[in-house]
This record gives C-alpha cells, structure tokens and sequence, in this order.
C-alpha cells in the first residue's frame, strides 16, 4: 500500500511535467503514451528512483520517446490517425504557442545532444546539474556541453538569419 | 550572446507552462494487468505483490500490437489461424511470405520455446487493445519465434503482425478505418521489457527494426537483419547533416546470428550509417541513415 501511495504522489506531481517534456518534442497521442511508459517504469524501478525524482523521470522519458521514434510504421499510423481524429471531433488540446521560425529552424540544425541540453535547460527550466542526470552525464560534461551547444546555437541562428535576410532580396530582384 | 540565445531558446518555447497530467487510471489499468515476457532482475526485490510481475512486459504495452482483430472474428465465430480449408491456408502462408522469405529464422518449425507462455500471455493480455489492433494488426502467434539469446542474457522474441483483414477494416468506424488501412505486414522485436515497435518488410530491409530498452539500459541494442547478413557495422546517427559525425566515429561491429544482431555501446543513441556485410565479408548494403526523426524538431535525413 505504501509503494502505490507512493506511486501515486510521484505520479500526482511530475506526471505533468513528463507530459509536457514529451509533449514539446512529440505529438499529442505520443507525450500521452510517453507518460504511461514513464510511470510503468517508474514503478518497476520505485526503489531506485532518487530524492529528485524529475530529472530521473525525464531521463527515462527521453529514452522513450527515442525508442517510439525507431516504429517508423507505428509513426506512421499514429500521425494517419491524428489527420483523421483532428477531421473529426478532436479532444480540447492545448494549441502550441507560436515561436520564431528561425530559433526552431536553428534548434533543428544541432546535433540531437546539443539541442538536447540546450532544451533541457531552456524549455524544462532544469538546473545544469539536473539536466547532467537527464542525459546521465557528470555535471562538469553537461556544462562544457551546454556552453559548445550554446555556441553552435548561436551559429546555427547567425546562418539562419543570413538566410532569411538573404530571400527577400532575391525575391526582390527576380519581380524587378 | 549566450544568454540572449537562452532567451530566444526559452521565447521559443512551444508551451512555456505545464501542462495538465493525464488521468492515472489508464496507468493504473496497466500495472494491473497480469503478464509478463520477463520480469526484470531488478524488479525482484521491489515487486510489490499484484503489480510486480507484470511491470517488465508493461514497458512495452504501448508498442505491442494486439488483437482487436481477434475479438473481432471471435465475434463473428472463426479466426484466421484455426481455419481448416487447406486454400485459405495456402493463402494465409503466402500473405506471410514477405516476411518468411527474408527471414530464416521465420522459417524454421515452432518448438515448444518459441511459444513461451508468458510471452502468449503478454499477447492475450492486450487483446482489448482495439486501438493497438488498429494501428499495427495483430501478431501472428504461428510465426513467433525465439530467434536468440543477447550475450547479456536476454532472450529476443520476433513477434510478426498481419493487418486487419479488408473485412474486418470496412467494419470499423470511418476515422478508424484509414489508420488500419496503413498497417502492414510487420515484425516487432521483444527482448526484456524491450520493443521495436512494428517496422514493416520495406523498414526492415532499411535497418530501421532496432529495439532498446527504454528503463536505463540503453547501451543495449537488438536488431533484426535479412537473410544473408553475416555481419554489421553501425555508426552512431547524427541529427545534423552539417556535422556529419558518422563519417569519423569507430563503427560497432556485430556478429549475426539467426537474423538478430544484438549488441551494446555506450552512449550510441539512434544508428545511423549502416554496412551489412555477407558470409564472405563483401558489403551487401549500404544504409545512409537508418534513424528516423519525430516533429517538432526532427531534423530527418
């Protein structure tokens, strides 16, 4: 009785924090079966679970979410069901806020690392020391990571700009 | 500039607030559900006495693919694999072949071991899941095999899935019907709490049917290959192709048996380039990026 009330109060204060996390990286349906994952194991690995139970409970939902990446074919019929729940009666579901095209463009040029623990830090609002045990790195690793994605980030947002700079100019002078 | 690009990170935010967790009870529902393929050592000694034995299989509920279509024709009073008509049959094993043709292990007889009871558990046990059934079919119990053991211990059960019959598909509800149209003839990996989800014949041949545990052992990987395949050597994926890293890492070179590749290496996320090579050691594929990516941000190659 005590583990499931235990279980029960983890899953009670970080379940939405686990949703959200999947959430910003899949679709509705996925962050949803992402969670249900998360917690099965959490209860199989109850004992195992630490003080901080967050960055524990992310890290597993990382591995996850990367696992449902590889059913292609799974992907697939759930995006072939999303089109077809969203033509019919789709569920209240929270609309994504819009956000520069060119800092998501940038985000999408890092390698999955690099992104990763920019996003972990930015998005989920973890200290680095929490991101470090997300990703099962030393805290030391995690901030020289942090610092080169930030780097790589800010590059990736440079030639972005560049870029986008660049296209109405073109466009300009093709009408011209 | 650093912390004004945390700022632009952070502004860019798709949902800056948390959101509501989903209810429990279908989580509830689950870790009551009583199956099991194998319960993980670990699990052991924190096994609480109604869930424990079921937690192992759990972490791959969500990825196995079940049986609607058996309540289905139950329903309508026969199933596919009971029939007697020795034409259905030979049309049944010829729906298989896509799969039986590539795969020696497939086609090999059923012992006894392949039809592990836990394992025929795990499959009965989701056979409410009219949703999974719709989105993958449902396994073919006659063709599961326990094509090897992993060097770490674990045994690794190939679970192929047939797709709803067009019967049973113009029966089902207009929005479901379009979802089960796009299943396919499919094979799942099984291995210790571990799914591939259900790649079909054309993934597999791209060497997309990988599974990895999801509950901390992710150096561990299982991988099914076609026929003819001796060897493979995998570089780790990138997710950039400006930064093509797979082009300078140490491949991981993995002996073929029995169709399955298993192997591990820390820290190698998604595989990436792939080289099959044959019993002679020539290359007899060459895959450019086996990964695959999932929006908001997938950077597919």
């Amino acid at each position: 009785v005590d583990s499931r009330a235990r279980f029960e109060a983890l899953y009670r204060a970080h379940a939405g924090a686990v949703r959200t996390y999947a959430r910003r990286r899949s679709d509705p349906q996925t962050s949803d079966d992402v969670v249900a994952d998360v917690f099965v194991v959490a209860w199989r690995r109850l004992g195992d679970i630490p003080d901080d139970p967050l960055p524990w409970l992310l890290g597993v939902a990382r591995r996850v979410l990367a696992n449902s990446r590889r059913g292609v074919a799974r992907e697939e019929a759930l995006r072939g069901r999303m089109l077809s729940e969203q033509a019919t009666a789709a569920p209240p579901e929270v609309i994504p806020r819009a956000a520069d095209p060119a800092v998501l463009s940038a985000l999408g040029r890092l390698r999955e690392r690099d992104r990763e623990a920019l996003l972990l830090v930015g998005w989920e609002g973890l200290e680095p020391a929490q991101a470090a045990r997300v990703l099962g790195v030393a805290a030391n690793t995690f901030s020289a990571r942090l610092y080169r994605a930030r780097r790589r980030f800010e590059r990736a947002l440079a030639a972005e700009s560049a870029a986008s700079s660049n296209r109405p100019r073109s466009a300009k002078a093709e009408v011209l | 500039m650093s912390e004004r690009a945390m700022d632009l990170i952070r502004d860019a935010n798709p949902f800056p607030t948390e959101l509501p967790a989903p209810p429990i009870e279908p989580v509830l529902r689950r870790l009551d559900a009583n199956a099991t393929v194998e319960p993980p050592r670990a699990a052991r000694r924190l096994r609480p006495p109604s869930f424990g034995t079921v937690a192992a299989v759990l972490s791959t509920a969500t990825a196995v693919a079940v049986a609607a279509l058996a309540i289905v024709l139950l329903s309508h009073g026969r199933s596919p694999h009971t029939g007697t008509n020795p034409h259905q049959q030979a049309a049944t094993s010829a729906a298989y072949r896509p799969l039986t043709s590539i795969l020696g292990v497939l086609r090999r007889p059923q012992t006894s071991a392949d039809r592990d009871p836990s394992l025929l558990r795990v499959l009965d046990a989701q056979a409410h899941s009219r949703r999974l059934a719709i989105l993958d079919g449902t396994p073919v119990i006659s063709l599961v095999r326990l094509a090897t053991v992993t060097p770490w211990g674990a045994k690794v059960f190939l679970v192929p899935y047939q797709p709803l019959t067009p019967e049973v598909i113009s029966k089902l509800p207009a929005k479901e019907r379009e979802v089960a149209r796009a299943a396919r003839l499919g094979l799942e990996i099984l291995s210790a709490g571990t799914t591939s989800g259900v790649p079909g014949v054309a993934q597999l041949a791209g060497g997309r049917d990988v599974a990895n545990p999801a509950s901390g052992r992710s150096d561990r990987y299982v991988m099914v290959v076609p026929d003819g395949v001796a060897k493979v050597a995998l570089w780790r994926s990138t997710s950039s192709k400006a930064h093509p890293r797979t082009t300078h890492s140490k491949p991981v070179i993995v002996t073929v048996h029995d169709n399955v590749a298993a192997f591990r290496a820390r820290a190698f996320g998604f595989p990436g380039r792939e080289l099959w090579y044959g019993p002679s050691g020539k290359v007899v594929k060459r895959i450019a990026n086996a990964s695959s990516c999932a929006p908001p941000l997938g950077n597919c190659a």
